[in-house]
């Protein structure tokens, strides 16, 4: 039996036996503590108090947040922090688009076909194991510090995640299937294409959602080392200028910036994979 | 006239230790077109292997298998295979409907785009109906019940055209009624579609009630130990066949055979 089941059941039976208030309560108290609003709420609670404390005591280190508001809207209004964050949004575009197309064409290459997965995995391990900021003066030297540079450091964080996880989803095509694909004649490349991706689909999103969240720390940081652009050095000069209410503005922008766009990212990987949330029923 | 042979048809494969293991000794089979076989025998008997053989889902070790007097070396036009684990099989990201679309455009080996452009709605809807479905090609499979699922993946095998159905356990994950109505359904579609069938089952009553002939695999892939013909009136009935004395005996003689009461040589004897 499955949720979607047990809900119809329980709405046959609403009319007739309709709860006591004192139910109802407590009903709705088990339903808040167990939905993301408790932690929205605890949200809410800490910025109520980060606006007291910092009314009650001025201190420059933390500002109010409807001061911290004020400057926002001044810097979008300006139109710095805006197209500081488009360009930061930018990199992360081509960046993310670059990762994924590398991710998963090599990761489910190297999961379908025995040679390239041979060829490719000392390569991928080796280089897999440095960390990017120790690439950074080498990539520097060769690329520059404008957009090449930014997008190549983005494309090697963000690469990883979509890489490993396409060559597990490669990987977990089940024998089953595989026969199927056979039985009905299915050519090599229509295998890959009707079966081997739909099947590593999930794997390749999940990959895809953790390196989104990297692509825009990345893309951030790059603007912060070189380059001179994007939110990461609109952060920059807010410290060297000692305007802290700008500082905290760029950090709010990333915050909800990012959280808006896996918000995104998880609205598509349902409509995406929405196969896999449906349950079985009973004969 | 014979459709299927297979001519001292044997599998060896190399174990993870690297030692060589025997899948299935030779073994020398003809099916007769439109018969109903089934193969049984125990775990690791090398039944499931057979039947891949002479799908062409795998190559043999040893010998060859002919369809339609064609050598077999990739699985054939005409031989459509139903598999154990439906839920692997039916492609699960489609719905009903679309992997039913998917094996009609492959009987057809027509490219997803060639397909599209047909107005297949009602085919989908009759091959559903054929195995008594409807109203459910918009579902995914996994909003289905095991039996229905099963049901869904012989529609689509029947989309593809088959002349030959191979099943390979297809009904031992579902639950017994659900079997019951099922074995009654693939009768139903062998006559009404003049199919060959070859059942591989490890349910000695099944392979009975289905079969014109029943084939008894010896265990560790030892070959074939029993070939009976089952001489029982067609249609068949779930109760009154199963209480017919013919088939009792017969139940009784693979029983025991399968179960390895006796030896090879005087189970092949008892059973002409």
């Amino acid at each position: 039996m499955t949720a979607h089941y047990l809900e119809a059941a329980r709405g046959r039976e609403s009319p007739d036996v309709a709860p006591s208030a004192p139910l109802k309560v407590k009903a709705f108290g088990r339903a808040f503590v167990r939905s993301r609003a408790l932690g929205w709420s605890a949200v809410l609670a800490l910025l109520v108090v980060w606006q007291v404390v910092a009314t009650v005591r001025t201190m420059p280190e933390l500002p109010p947040l409807d001061a911290i508001a004020v400057e926002w809207l001044d810097q979008v209004e300006n139109g710095e922090l805006l197209s500081a964050l488009l360009e930061t949004l930018r990199i992360t575009a081509i960046g993310f688009v670059i990762a994924t197309l590398v991710g998963v064409a090599l990761g489910f290459l190297m999961g379908r076909v025995r040679v390239v997965w041979a060829l490719a995995e000392p390569v991928v391990e080796l280089a897999r194991q440095i960390p990017v900021s120790a690439l950074l003066p080498l990539l520097i030297l060769y690329l520059g510090i404008e957009d090449r540079l930014r997008v190549t450091v983005v494309v090697i964080v963000a690469t990883f995640p979509i890489l490993l996880n396409a060559f597990a989803g490669a990987r977990s095509l089940s024998r089953t299937m595989r026969l199927t694909a056979q039985t009905f004649r299915l050519t090599w490349w229509q295998t890959q294409v009707e079966i081997g991706i739909p099947a590593a689909l999930p794997f390749i999103l999940v990959g895809m959602r953790q390196a989104l969240g990297m692509t825009l720390v990345m893309a951030v940081v790059t603007g912060m080392l070189a380059g001179n652009s994007g939110v990461g050095y609109f952060i920059l000069q807010a410290q060297q200028v000692l305007n802290v209410r700008a500082l905290f503005a760029g950090i709010f922008t990333i915050a909800i910036v990012g959280y808006a766009l896996n918000a995104l990212f998880l609205l598509l990987d349902r409509r995406l994979t929405r196969w896999r949330t449906l349950g079985a029923a009973d004969d | 006239m014979t459709t299927v042979r297979a001519t001292r048809v044997g599998k060896r494969y190399l174990s993870a230790s690297r030692e060589t293991v025997t899948g299935l000794s030779p073994v020398d089979l003809a099916v007769e077109d439109g018969a109903f076989v089934s193969i049984v025998g125990r775990s690791g008997c090398g039944k499931s292997t057979l039947l891949r053989l002479i799908a062409g889902l795998e190559q043999p070790s040893l010998g060859a298998v002919e369809v339609d007097g064609v050598r077999v070396t990739r699985p054939p036009d005409s031989v459509r295979y139903v598999f154990q684990d439906y839920g692997q099989s039916l492609l699960p990201w489609k719905t009903v409907g679309d992997n039913i679309r998917f094996g009609l455009r492959h009987a057809y080996a027509l490219t997803e785009r060639e397909a599209r452009r047909r107005d297949w709605d009602a085919l989908i809807e009759t091959k559903l109906r054929e195995v008594g479905l409807s109203g459910v090609a918009e579902r995914y499979p996994s909003e289905l019940s095991g039996g229905m699922q099963q049901r869904v993946a012989i529609a689509r095998v029947l989309a593809a055209r088959p002349k030959i159905l191979l099943l390979d356990e297809p009904f031992s994950a579902v639950d017994a009624l659900s079997r019951a109505m099922l074995q009654d359904l693939v009768l139903e579609i062998w006559r009404s579609h003049g199919l060959t069938v070859l059942f591989v089952t490890h349910d000695i009553d099944e392979a009975i009630y289905l079969s014109d002939r029943v084939i008894v695999l010896g265990p560790h892939g030892r070959g074939i130990d029993a070939d009976a013909a089952v001489r029982l009136e067609r249609p068949r009935h779930q109760v009154s066949t199963r209480s017919n004395r013919e088939y009792l005996r017969l139940r009784g003689e693979i029983f025991d055979l399968v179960m390895g009461a006796q030896d090879a040589s005087r189970g092949v004897r008892a059973l002409q």
